[in-house]
């Protein structure tokens, strides 16, 4: 467990080295965040609930969502096909080190630093614009919130880990890593809540794994599914959680198989 | 004429080349190209399913939300298919040396830094947008009339001309200090925030995005004019940032040019 805390401290110094980067990407979740917030405001002006939502609970969505972003979904890990295809990754399978927590531990570092960055960035959006939020007071739906979303946490981590694993049999693994992206973006109602969608699609969408990474959190904190919901829901979480990580594993074991590298 | 068919003839080589990459990555032709079509999809039913719950955003009926959301990706697709090498200026060719083989070349070093990478992906997802556009634009509450055709493909024009100055700037930065792609991200960022009509933004938002990063007058003005919704002191005004944001930045990559300085090749 040292080791880990190690390369999380480690990446976390690294993090304040590129600050430029860190700050632009930041940049693009405030420009989003103020985007959907003015959007769904307009919507607000001619009506008083959408898609069974109220204004508060939009816009909670909304802040919520952007502080969710950067817990769960802020990822670097389309960077693990470029070490594996480049033989990066020789040295690190040479070391007593899992590369998947390693990974992780590297991740949770740069997310450690994008969660307080979100956090501060919501305060000065609601200080200045001053939205009307939705603030749950039941204590059992904000702790399942928590399990929910440390849950969504690992399920994206694995996913994204796991597409990015293509770099045994490819080079090319950004164009993989981009599309899984652009998936996740839509389909965890990272934009908008899946609700808004058509009935076909939203019910299509709830079958996958993404929908539980922003969507369902999002749903239990704003009271809006029973306590069965709930549970059945973190239960898929579980149970969405074990099928991939046993994809993760399969996939693991058969690419370091093919896997070889030559040259000092 | 010579001179633009020179132009055109290296323009085409490039894309053949870059033709040839593509179809060598099939993967990730694949992969980015169905993730484009996917986020363009995703925001398009998206968009459908909220303008037609609430029928009025910012007073523009679900037609003319949905025609700010098409000029807006003509426009954003449009300048990447072609000047997606501006990305790669400063950390593949100024890093790395080969700009000066660039300035070496008998041809505009800003032309051919901007081509090097031409993103027929993009191309690709750019002709379905027209007759999109068309059929967006015949179904609107009232359709346009000539002038107003006439007019929203002046300010088209006019956005693109505002969206290569956007591009040369960040390829004269890129030469000055080998970055370009925090300019970029910036501009695509904020570009970004009008795949909407500008108006659900409070004034003073819609004022910069006027006057001083015009990412407005880029999409919003032509979709506009197209509504017949802009005043011909707005078209002018349109006209005049796209004149002085290319002259500025064309007078700036001379600058740059001036003051670069080789590493090694």
């Amino acid at each position: 467990m040292r080791k880990y805390i190690t390369i999380f401290k480690a990446n976390w110094q690294a993090t304040f080295e590129y600050r430029l980067n860190f700050f632009l990407g930041r940049l693009e979740n405030i420009i989003l965040l103020v985007t959907l917030y003015f959007l769904w405001n307009s919507i607000f002006a001619q009506q008083e609930t959408i898609f069974d939502y109220n204004k508060a609970q939009i816009l909670t969505y909304v802040i919520g969502g952007h502080f969710l972003r950067a817990l769960i979904l802020e990822t670097r890990t389309k960077f693990v096909g470029e070490e594996i295809y480049s033989g990066f990754i020789s040295s690190v399978l040479l070391k007593p080190v899992s590369y998947f927590w390693q990974w992780f531990a590297e991740d949770f570092a740069r997310k450690a630093l994008t969660i307080l960055t979100s956090i501060f960035e919501a305060a000065i959006f609601i200080v200045l614009v001053k939205p009307s939020l939705f603030i749950q007071k039941d204590i059992n739906l904000i702790l399942l919130t928590i399990v929910a979303i440390v849950l969504a946490a690992f399920l994206n981590f694995v996913i994204t880990f796991t597409t990015a694993l293509f770099g045994f049999w490819s080079d090319e693994t950004y164009g993989p890593s981009f599309l899984m992206d652009v998936i996740i973006n839509f389909a965890s109602g990272a934009f908008f809540p899946l609700d808004v969608l058509p009935q076909f699609l939203a019910l299509s969408l709830k079958v996958l794994p993404f929908s539980y990474l922003l969507f369902f959190p999002l749903k239990i904190y704003l009271g809006q599914l029973s306590f069965g919901a709930v549970f059945t829901g973190l239960g898929l979480q579980v149970l969405w959680l074990f099928i991939l990580s046993n994809i993760y594993r399969f996939v693991w074991s058969r690419g370091l198989r093919r896997y070889s590298t030559y040259g000092g | 004429m010579k001179t633009l068919k020179k132009y055109f003839r290296i323009w085409w080589k490039l894309a053949g080349n870059n033709f040839g990459t593509l179809v060598a990555t099939r993967l990730s032709f694949f992969s980015y190209l169905s993730g484009k079509i996917i986020r363009f999809v995703f925001f398009w039913i998206f968009l459908i399913a909220l303008v037609e719950k609430s029928e009025v955003l910012a007073g523009y009926s679900p037609r003319e939300v949905l025609l700010f959301y098409l000029v807006f990706n003509v426009i954003d697709i449009f300048t990447q298919t072609l000047l997606r090498g501006t990305y790669a200026i400063g950390h593949q060719l100024v890093k790395e040396g080969k700009f000066d083989f660039i300035l070496a070349q008998p041809v505009n070093p800003l032309f051919r830094s901007v081509s090097n990478i031409i993103d027929l992906i993009d191309f690709a997802t750019l002709l379905p947008l027209f007759p999109l556009l068309g059929l967006v634009t015949l179904k609107l509450p009232i359709t346009p009339n000539f002038s107003q055709f006439v007019i929203f493909l002046l300010l088209t024009i006019s956005g693109l001309t505002i969206a290569f100055a956007f591009h040369f700037l960040a390829a004269g930065i890129a030469v000055l200090t080998f970055e370009s792609h925090h300019v970029m991200f910036l501009y695509r960022n904020l570009l970004n925030m009008v795949r909407f009509p500008i108006d659900i933004y409070p004034q003073a938002l819609q004022f910069v995005m006027t006057v001083f990063v015009p990412v407005g007058v880029m999409v919003a003005f032509p979709a506009k004019a197209l509504l017949g919704l802009l005043s011909w002191q707005w078209v002018v005004y349109s006209f005049a940032v796209a004149a002085v944001f290319l002259f500025g930045s064309l007078k700036f990559w001379n600058f740059s040019l001036r003051h670069y300085q080789s590493a090694s090749s």
